[in-house]
């Protein structure tokens, strides 16, 4: 048996069992390449834990902590994200993409970002139904944008995007 | 030298689960109601979580916003925790995805306010001086190791996000394969690859550094 690098990995990463590990080690004796390797990779190892160290020591928790504590009190006394509910008027809203009241789009309340392209656990939660007419979309302090898209069967669907960086800055 | 790591012996076994339970304690007075208990929270895992999100986003003031982020997103979602994973597994997703959205915004900043910078400088200045002290016994291993410091953050920096968030993890925080597969939500085998390829590319780089710390040893 020779030492693969499957092996040597999960070796030094603890991944064994108490026999493979003896194993592996047994054959490390006759292997200087892999041992060398071994040491390499326990180098890296402990100098990413020491620049870790220092890294985190420099933080100031308190400040850091005093910010965290005012984007929560930022967002606790801002309005948040609402739809208002109504029909008929013709308004054209800002950011938006159309006007939104001249569809009377039926509003599905999905919520996504640009990049990630998955629902996020923490959007902002609108109780609105399939079927009401949106008068307005109130985005709070997050800005975002309202798209008209085609459902699955051709139905018409407003998306609202909400800017995640933003609302939490 | 570090040596291999056997798998966790049952003292730590027992500490991990400890450190789940006293997670699941404070979580419950946070969603209780318990602002103290935030806090506490906050202690915990501050330094840990921005040492990673340091390895990931490299630069030390986005990954403060990273963590700001990350921590209001915990404050907010809370009550949806439901202790089916460890916190800190849950912690670390949070943090690794802002971080992914960070980099991928090109959040990095574009200037630094002046007294920012000689903040900044006085910062390295004396974090220089206490390596320096600490280390005073053996001097060229001061410089090496300061050397080889700043050349983990060049080598990481050239890692793909994908390999670096992986190698950080691994590394810094010492999550096991299945801890970071989690994280990241890809599947275990993926997380063996990323780091196979991301310790070759780090092995890569720091050769130089590598083989002069063998000598001087």
């Amino acid at each position: 048996m020779t030492v693969d690098n499957e092996q040597l990995q999960r070796l030094f990463d603890g991944e064994l069992s108490t026999q493979e590990a003896a194993e592996v080690q047994r054959e490390l004796e006759s292997s200087p390449q892999a041992t060398t390797e071994l040491q390499q990779l326990a180098q890296i190892r402990s100098a990413m834990q020491e620049a870790a160290t220092e890294w985190a020591s420099q933080v100031d928790s308190d400040a850091l902590f005093g910010s965290i504590e005012r984007e929560l009190d930022r967002a606790q006394s801002a309005p948040a994200l609402k739809v208002i509910s109504g029909g008929g008027a013709k308004r054209v809203y800002q950011g938006l993409g159309f006007g939104l009241a001249a569809a009377a789009a039926i509003l599905l309340a999905v919520f996504t970002w640009p990049e990630s392209g998955s629902i996020r656990p923490d959007a902002p939660a609108v109780a609105v139904t399939r079927g009401s007419e949106v008068l307005e979309v109130d985005f709070g302090t997050n800005t975002g944008t309202v798209f008209e898209v085609k459902g699955a069967v051709g139905q018409p669907l407003a998306v609202v995007w909400i800017d995640d960086e933003v609302s939490l800055r | 030298m570090n040596e291999p790591q056997p798998r966790a012996s049952k003292p730590q076994k027992v500490a991990a689960i400890s450190r789940r339970e006293e997670d699941r304690a404070i979580v419950e007075r946070i969603q209780n109601g318990d602002q103290a208990a935030f806090r506490e929270l906050f202690d915990r895992y501050h330094r840990r979580a921005l040492a990673v999100a340091i390895g990931v986003v490299k630069n030390e003031h986005d990954a403060r916003d990273v963590i700001q982020d990350a921590f209001v997103k915990v404050h907010k979602n809370i009550d949806k925790f439901e202790g089916s994973s460890s916190f800190y597994t849950w912690l670390y997703r949070i943090v690794m995805n802002q971080c992914i959205d960070h980099i991928r915004k090109g959040k990095r900043r574009k200037h630094v306010d002046f007294d920012e910078q000689v903040q900044r400088e006085e910062e390295s200045s004396s974090s220089l001086g206490a390596t320096s002290g600490a280390l005073d016994a053996n001097p060229s291993r001061a410089v090496l190791n300061r050397e080889l410091g700043a050349a983990i953050q060049d080598a990481l920096e050239q890692l793909p996000e994908h390999h670096r968030a992986v190698i950080v993890l691994r590394e810094i925080e010492g999550l096991t394969y299945e801890q970071i597969a989690e994280v990241l939500d890809v599947p275990k085998g993926t997380i063996m690859s990323r780091l196979f390829h991301a310790r070759r590319k780090m092995q890569e780089a720091l050769g130089p550094y590598l083989k002069s710390e063998e000598a001087s040893s």
